[in-house]
């Protein structure tokens, strides 16, 4: 926290203990309650009722109702058996992903030592750096094996790079006065093998205007400045705005393998759909589906399951207690992993069957969770106590 | 659940943390009596969902969701009725700006004058001290976007506060 903050933080302290705090109204808040649950369990009785005069009615008109009234939509899998506490779950392996803890990073059972711990990872590739850049200089190494070898070291490389789905290749944005280059470097043959231009005036003194999205499985580089979304295909030189997004905005909130997804219809500011689709080689966006929120959720590595907050009927839960939902996308079902209300977190798919959540229930409580997308069998991979004393990969 | 066992639980919980909750409540909004308004809209909906608290890992954070949240959808059906106002040439007065608002003190001035989304970000980093995913998961979106509305919100501040922008102020 540095010292502006730090002032804020104080002065918020001040003003809070400063204010003259009303007595509570605790029977009159049970009273109250008692009377919005007594409407609410109303309305539930009264919901019932209708859709058994509506079934009854259905079945007198006979056949030829009951066929338009047959349901539609995917199979959801009701509440599972409800835990009360996290503790309550057996002990598993711990996290198949890099992860740092106290100077060292673990990498499956070997451990290497590092003061380097902001790590990205994609498709197997593993790449770790600073998380604050040290003397104005941004230094981000690949992992091999044991080893960490250098892949830049530059003050003008600015946020985290990206790592194509298939771990070939690295993409990062050096920031110039008037233009932003973006770097893409190849992990086998390790050096740059493309560099993109982007004349695109720094918006202010915060940084660039264009943002660097990501790449998909075809090596094909999205980025943009908000406005407009350009596909450039590195082995070709070809960079072609993306058309066919309509009225979708133009900055995608992922890239996944197969292309972008973008935010859908939003009701609120925060979450919405997430659109998904690819981008063919003339720069068209075919849309494939939607999923039930376009952030706080992940692809599993072959982009069939969509982890996600929802609520305990699969639908995406913003203000309800979210639990971790993952979604078949290729039946529609969705799966309640066994974790208690209202516990979701972080999640990163560690193989495509079973997905680790990071959870923070509490200041110095937080653990890593793993859960089969199936089952939704859960269990505790880790459990940890400062924050600050842990990393894992693709934090923001 | 018993009814005299949701209540004598749901009544110690509102003895327990009443005024911890009141106070983020007072700095989100901006007017005690706002803060109390939504206070009790928020233990009102505890008390009828007791069951999901009490099972909750964290009671406490459970509530203070429900608070924040409930906190963004009155801003926000305030937004409207204040456009709909002014559409009908009507003048609206700005929640934070009304007679016998906020004791003003120092940089909390700014801070009630950010938008309602951004305001509830910066009482959750700075007053609460909740780190970027802890806000994430109140505010049920993505680390990144608490990290955006932080920074759009620091930025503002210093603007305000400085009258210039404070070059060092990076926080990716």
């Amino acid at each position: 926290m540095n010292h502006f903050e730090q002032s804020l933080a104080e002065d918020l302290q001040r003003t809070a203990s400063t204010v003259d705090v009303p007595p509570a109204p605790v029977a009159s808040l049970s009273a109250a309650g008692r009377r919005r649950l007594r409407a609410t369990r109303l309305r539930a009785l009264a919901a019932v009722a209708a859709a058994v005069a509506v079934v009854v009615a259905g079945l007198g008109a006979g056949p030829q109702l009951l066929t338009g009234s047959t349901p539609v939509g995917p199979a959801h899998h009701g509440p599972a058996r409800q835990l009360t506490s996290l503790a309550d779950l057996p002990h598993g392996a711990r996290p198949g992903v890099p992860y740092w803890h106290a100077g060292q990073l673990h990498v499956g059972g070997a451990t290497i030592r590092t003061p380097h711990r902001e790590i990205v990872t994609g498709g197997g590739t593993t790449l770790v750096g600073d998380p604050w850049p040290l003397h104005n200089l941004a230094r981000w190494w690949l992992l091999d094996e044991t080893r960490l070898v250098p892949v830049v070291s530059r003050p003008d490389v600015t946020g985290q790079p990206k790592v194509s789905p298939d771990g070939r290749l690295v993409l990062w944005e050096e920031m110039q006065p008037h233009a932003t280059t973006v770097v893409v470097w190849d992990t086998t043959r390790r050096r740059v093998v493309a560099r993109q231009t982007v004349q695109i005036e720094a918006a202010c003194c915060d940084g660039p205007s264009l943002m660097l999205f990501g790449v998909d499985d075809q090596d094909q580089v999205f980025y943009g400045d908000g406005r407009t979304l350009t596909m450039w295909q590195p082995a070709t030189g070809t960079a072609r705005t993306v058309t066919g997004i309509g009225r979708l905005p133009a900055a995608p909130t992922q890239i996944t393998a197969t292309g972008p997804v973008f935010q859908g219809a939003s009701s609120d500011g925060f979450n919405s759909l997430g659109v998904y689709g690819s981008v063919t080689a003339d720069g068209v966006f075919h849309r494939a589906g939607t999923v039930p929120s376009d952030q706080s959720a992940a692809w599993s590595p072959d982009n069939t399951r969509w982890a996600y907050p929802g609520d305990d009927y699969g639908d995406f839960a913003f203000k309800a207690p979210a639990t971790q939902m993952v979604l078949d996308v290729a039946t529609g079902k969705t799966h309640r992993m066994r974790l208690p209300t209202g516990v979701t977190g972080d999640v990163q798919w560690e193989s495509n069957n079973t997905l680790l959540l990071h959870v923070l229930t509490g200041p110095r409580r937080h653990f890593m969770v793993r859960c089969q997308a199936e089952s939704g069998a859960c269990e505790l991979a880790l459990r940890m106590g400062r924050t600050s004393d842990w990393s894992f990969p693709n934090q923001l | 659940m018993a009814a005299d066992e949701r209540t004598g639980s749901f009544e110690e919980f509102v003895s327990a943390r009443w005024t911890v909750l009141y106070r983020t409540a007072y700095l989100m909004t901006g007017r005690a009596a706002d803060a109390e308004d939504l206070l009790q809209a928020t233990f009102v909906k505890a008390y009828a969902a007791w069951g999901r608290v009490q099972r909750a890992d964290s009671p406490e954070a459970y509530v203070r969701k429900m608070l924040v949240n409930g906190f963004i959808s009155t801003q926000r059906r305030r937004r409207r009725e204040r456009d709909h106002a002014a559409a009908q040439r009507v003048p609206a007065p700005s929640p934070t700006h009304e007679a016998g608002g906020l004791d003003r003190v120092g940089m909390w001035e700014h801070v009630a004058n950010l938008p309602p989304r951004q305001r509830a970000v910066v009482v959750l980093r700075f007053y609460e001290d909740l780190s970027e995913q802890q806000v994430a998961h109140v505010l049920g979106c993505a680390p990144g976007t608490v990290k955006s509305q932080t920074h759009d919100a620091l930025r503002s501040l210093r603007a305000r506060v400085t009258d210039q922008p404070d070059a060092e102020g990076s926080l990716r």
